[in-house]
C-alpha cells in the first residue's frame, strides 16, 4: 500500500483524553455516564471509553463455562464436538490421499493466476463476447491501435468500423486510426476478439458495451481488455497495481479536462509518475498505463503542453505504435 | 353569377336556395353599381362599397386564358413582401367574426396565414358578413395587402405577417358540414391534459380520406414516401440498375399458392402477382445484370394487423454477382443507408412536421450497415432467456425483441440478419455451402420489423428441380420458372421491400394505413 493511496495527516482537533478538573464551588454530581465498574466508561477516565480488558468476551465465556459445568447435557455436547472433530480429521486425510494420487503439488495450485499460457488465453477468449466500442471522432481511442500491434502475436483484434447516423463526417485523426485498424493483418492460429468500433456522437469518453449498459472511459476499456485477455499488459497481480490504476485515472481526467490549466495539473502528476524512468510507474517495459496515457495525450493535449521529459516518453510510445 | 348552381348539387337544399339568393343579390348589386354614378353612392348609406370585390365566382370552365394574375403561395408570404398587394389561392381553414371584424385563416398545403377583414372605407359590412359565412374548406381567391404584425401569430405557419383582405372570391365552395375537422385530425398524439382532446379515429379518417389527407402531417408523409421512392430510383440508377416493369396478371402463383387473388381472365382465371420475383430473375437471365421495379404487389392474406395490406407498393431489385451474394446484400444495405441519409438531408422539414403529430425517436443507422448472422441473433436472444431453435424462424415478438437488443447494443434501428435457416426459406433459396442447416438468405430490419427479405437464388435448373422436389412441389407446375435458367444464368440475388412499411418504420408510426394513401386490407375496398 505504498503508492498513491497515501493519505494525509490532520492535526487533532479535539483532545478528549485529558483529565477534566471539576469545579468544587458547588455540590458534586454523580457521573451519569459511568455505571459502576461494569459500565463502558470507567469512572476514573471520565467520559472516555476504553476497552475494559477484564470483560473481554473470551474471558466472559470462560467464566460462564466455569460457572455452568454442572449443567446437564453439557457432557453430551462435549462428546458430540469431539466426534465432529474426529470426522473432519478423517476427511482431511482422505483428501490428502486423493491429492497424492492426482499428483497435485501445492505450488501448482496457486500458479495459474500468473501464467499467461496460450491455453488459458484460448479458453478465455472463447467466452469473450463481441465488444461494441462507441467513440467520438474528435477523441479517437488510439489505444486500440497500440493494443492491436502489441498483442499481435497472442490475439487478433478484429476491428470493424461503422459510422453512426449522428455523425456526418469523420475527423482526419479518426480516419487515420480507422485505416490503421482495418489494415491489420490477422495471424492464423491465435484467438480472436471481435470489436465493432462505432463512430458516434458520444461525449469525449469512449464507451464500450459488453452486454447491455455502456461503460464509459477509454481506460475502463483497457482495464476490461487486460483482465479479459491474459497478456503482458495485465497488471492485476503486480504489487503496484494500485499505482497503475491511479495513472489510468489520471489519463481519464486528462481526456475529460475542460481547460488547459486543469489539464496542466494532471500532466504534472503524470510527469511525476514517469520520473526518470523509461516507462510510467518506473517500469522497464511498456505497460497498460503507457498505452492509456499515450492515447489520452494524443487525443487531448497539444505538443506544447507537455514538457521535454514527457515528450521523450511520448516519442518512445510512438515508435511502438 | 347564377350559373354556379350545377356545381353545388351536393349541398343541402336550403343552402342551395340561400346561395342562389345571395348570388342574385350580388348580381343585382353589381348591376346597380354599374348603372349608378359615384355621387349617388355617397347619398345612400346602405350602398355596398365593396361590390365587385367579393362573392362566388362562377365555375371556372377555362373561358378566360388571358388573366395575368400572379398568385403567391402561402409559404412565400413573409416580411419581404410587406405592404405589397398579392393574390393568394388557398383554402379557408377557419373563420371567426367579431363585430366589424372577421379573422380568417387561409391554408395552402401545410402552410397557414391569418387574414383580416374589417369594416372600413374599402370594405363594407356586407363583405365582412359574407366572409364569415363561407363554409370551412372552401377554396378562395384573395387579394390582400401583406402587413407585418407586432406580435407573432402562434397558430399559423407564417408567423410574422398577416393579410389585409381587399378582395375575396369563392372559387369552390365546400359543403357546410364536414365529417371531420382538419384541426382535430392534425392534433398531436401525445396526451395533453388541458384543452380539447378530440381526435379522429383511423376508420373515420380512412372513410373521409380526402379531407384527412389535407392535414399537414399527411401532406408531409406522402411527400416523404415520394422521397423514398425517388431516392430508391436515383440510388439504383446511379449504380447501373435498369428499371423494368413486370406483369401483374400472372398465370401461376409465384410464392406458394395459398395467398393469391384469383381474377377471371376471359374464359379462364388468372392470378394477381404476389411479387415480381420470377420476372426479375428472368430479366437477369436475359442479361440485364441489375434490375429494379416499383409496382403494386398483391397478397390475399386475411390478416388484420397494423402492418399487413392486401395491396402495397413493392420496391424490388435483383442483381447478378460475381462470387459471393454479400456483394448484393451489401449493395442493398448501402442503398438503405443512402436512402436514410437522403431523407434526413432533403426532407428534414417533413420529418419534423410529422414528428409534431406523431412523436418518435429519430431513426438511427450505421454506415456501413450492421450485419449480424442468424446465430449471433439467436445468441443475443438466448442471453436474455429466449430460445430460438437452429432451424426455427423468428416470430414477430422475437423479431421485435431482437430489434430492441440490437438497438441497445449498437444503437442502430437498421440492421441485416444473415444466414437464415434453410428450412424456413422458399425452395429457390441457395443453401449455405458450409452449413447444411443454413442458407444464403438475409432479412433486413427497421425498428425491429422486417422490411426486406432476400436471398441468393438457385440459378441451376437441375439443382432447382432437386430442391423443389425436396419441398414436395409439383415440378410440372413451375416448369416455366425452371426453364428460365436452362440457357445459362449468372448467379444472382435480390430482395423486395415494402414501400409503405419502410415509411411507417422510418417515421416510427404505429399503423401501415397511415402511410398508404388509399389502403386496401381485408375489410376495406373503398375509397
Amino acid at each position: 500500500m505504498s503508492g498513491s493511496i497515501k493519505m494525509y495527516r490532520t492535526t487533532q482537533i479535539v483532545k478528549h483524553d485529558l483529565p477534566v478538573k471539576l469545579p468544587k464551588c458547588m455540590y458534586t454530581l454523580k457521573n451519569i455516564h459511568s455505571r459502576d465498574t461494569k459500565g463502558m466508561v470507567a469512572e476514573s477516565t471520565d467520559h472516555v471509553s476504553t476497552l475494559n480488558k477484564n470483560s473481554s468476551i473470551f474471558d466472559q465465556v470462560k467464566q460462564f463455562l466455569k460457572n455452568n459445568q454442572h449443567i446437564s447435557g453439557m457432557a453430551d455436547l462435549v462428546a458430540k464436538q469431539e466426534d465432529i472433530l474426529k470426522q473432519l480429521g478423517d476427511l482431511k486425510k482422505q483428501i490428502q490421499s486423493i491429492k497424492l494420487d492426482l499428483k497435485i503439488s501445492p505450488t501448482n495450485a496457486v500458479k495459474p493466476q500468473n501464467s499467461f499460457s496460450t491455453a488459458s488465453t484460448q479458453r478465455l477468449t472463447g467466452d469473450l463476447p463481441d465488444l461494441v466500442v462507441n467513440a467520438n471522432p474528435t477523441h479517437p481511442p488510439f489505444s486500440l491501435e497500440i493494443l492491436q500491434k502489441l498483442l499481435q502475436d497472442s490475439i487478433n483484434f478484429n476491428v470493424t468500423c461503422y459510422l453512426h447516423s449522428s455523425v456526418s463526417k469523420l475527423t482526419d485523426n479518426a480516419q487515420k486510426l480507422e485505416q490503421s485498424l482495418l489494415s491489420h493483418k490477422e495471424k492464423s492460429g491465435i484467438p480472436k476478439i471481435n470489436i465493432r468500433l462505432i463512430w458516434k456522437n458520444v461525449s469525449v469518453d469512449t464507451e464500450f458495451i459488453v452486454s447491455h449498459s455502456p461503460i464509459q472511459g477509454e481506460v475502463n476499456l483497457l482495464r476490461y481488455l487486460t483482465r479479459a485477455i491474459p497478456c503482458q499488459l495485465s497488471y492485476d497481480s503486480y504489487f503496484d497495481c494500485i499505482e497503475i490504476d491511479s495513472i489510468l485515472d489520471i489519463c481519464y481526467l486528462i481526456v475529460r479536462a475542460k481547460t488547459k490549466t486543469e489539464r496542466a495539473g494532471h500532466l504534472v502528476t503524470l510527469n511525476k509518475y514517469l520520473g526518470k524512468s523509461q516507462w510510467l510507474g518506473g517500469r522497464k517495459t511498456l505497460g497498460v498505463a503507457d498505452v492509456a496515457a499515450y492515447s489520452s495525450l494524443k487525443q487531448a493535449a497539444s505538443s506544447n503542453e507537455i514538457n521535454s521529459n514527457l515528450t521523450k516518453w511520448y516519442q518512445r510510445c510512438e515508435t511502438v505504435a | 353569377m347564377v350559373e354556379d348552381k350545377p356545381a353545388e348539387n351536393t349541398s343541402s337544399k336550403s343552402a342551395l336556395k340561400k346561395e342562389a339568393k345571395k348570388a342574385e343579390k350580388a348580381a343585382k348589386k353589381a348591376e346597380h353599381k354599374q348603372t349608378t354614378s359615384g355621387s349617388q353612392e355617397i347619398v345612400k348609406e346602405e350602398v355596398d362599397v365593396s361590390i365587385g370585390k367579393y362573392g362566388n365566382l362562377p365555375v371556372i370552365k377555362s373561358e378566360n386564358k388571358n388573366i395575368n394574375r400572379k398568385f403567391i403561395t402561402v409559404n412565400e408570404l413573409n416580411k419581404k413582401l410587406s405592404n405589397q398587394i398579392v393574390w393568394v389561392r388557398a383554402r379557408l381553414h377557419t373563420s371567426r367574426s367579431r363585430g366589424k371584424q372577421c379573422f380568417i385563416v387561409l391554408r395552402q398545403k401545410e402552410f397557414t396565414i391569418q387574414a383580416l377583414l374589417s369594416v372600413s372605407d374599402a370594405v363594407s359590412k356586407a363583405m365582412v358578413k359574407f366572409s364569415s359565412s363561407i363554409p370551412k374548406e372552401s377554396i378562395l381567391d384573395v387579394e390582400a395587402r401583406v402587413s407585418e404584425v407586432p406580435n407573432s401569430i402562434a397558430s399559423c405557419s407564417q408567423q410574422d405577417v398577416e393579410l389585409v383582405v381587399t378582395q375575396l372570391w369563392v372559387v369552390s365552395q365546400s359543403a357546410p358540414q364536414l365529417p371531420l375537422q382538419i384541426e382535430d385530425a392534425s392534433r398531436p398524439e401525445k396526451a395533453e391534459e388541458e384543452g380539447l382532446n378530440v381526435r379522429v379515429n383511423q376508420d373515420t379518417r380512412l372513410d373521409n380520406r380526402i379531407l384527412d389527407l389535407r392535414t399537414p402531417t399527411n401532406q408531409a408523409i406522402y411527400r416523404l414516401e415520394a422521397g423514398v421512392c425517388r431516392l430508391f430510383r436515383d440510388a439504383l440508377t446511379k449504380k447501373g440498375f435498369v428499371e423494368i416493369h413486370t406483369p401483374k396478371i400472372i398465370s401461376a402463383a409465384s410464392e406458394g399458392g395459398a395467398n393469391v387473388f384469383t381474377v377471371s381472365y376471359f374464359k379462364g382465371s388468372a392470378y394477381l402477382a404476389q411479387s415480381p420475383q420470377l420476372y426479375k430473375q428472368m430479366a437477369i437471365a436475359a442479361d440485364f445484370e441489375k434490375v429494379f421495379t416499383v409496382g403494386a404487389v398483391f397478397r390475399a392474406e386475411d390478416s388484420n394487423t397494423h402492418r399487413h395490406l392486401t395491396e402495397f407498393t413493392g420496391l424490388d431489385l435483383e442483381m447478378a454477382f460475381h462470387y459471393h451474394y454479400h456483394e448484393v446484400m451489401l449493395t442493398i444495405g448501402n442503398l438503405f443507408t443512402e436512402i436514410f441519409k437522403g431523407l434526413s438531408d432533403q426532407l428534414q422539414n417533413e420529418i419534423s412536421i410529422i414528428n409534431q403529430q406523431y412523436p418518435a425517436e429519430p431513426f438511427t443507422f450505421l454506415d456501413p450497415p450492421l450485419v449480424l448472422e442468424f446465430n449471433e441473433g439467436r445468441k443475443m436472444l438466448a442471453e436474455i432467456g429466449v430460445e430460438v431453435g437452429e432451424e426455427e424462424d423468428l416470430s414477430t415478438p422475437t423479431e421485435k425483441l431482437l430489434g430492441r437488443l440490437v438497438k441497445a447494443k449498437f444503437d442502430t434501428d437498421f440492421y441485416i440478419l444473415d444466414k437464415f435457416p434453410l428450412a424456413v426459406r422458399p425452395f429457390y433459396t441457395m443453401p449455405d455451402p458450409n452449413n447444411p442447416k443454413a442458407s444464403n438468405s438475409y432479412d433486413m430490419f427497421m425498428r425491429g420489423e422486417e422490411i426486406l427479405s432476400g436471398a441468393q437464388r438457385i440459378h441451376d435448373p437441375v439443382f432447382l428441380t432437386e430442391r423443389a422436389k425436396h419441398h414436395e412441389i409439383d415440378v410440372s407446375k413451375i416448369a416455366a420458372y425452371i426453364d428460365a435458367f436452362k440457357y445459362g444464368c449468372p448467379p444472382h440475388a435480390g430482395g423486395g421491400i415494402g414501400l409503405e412499411r419502410v415509411v411507417m418504420l422510418y417515421l416510427g408510426l404505429d399503423n401501415i394505413r397511415k402511410t398508404s394513401m388509399f389502403p386496401r386490407d381485408p375489410k376495406r375496398l373503398t375509397p
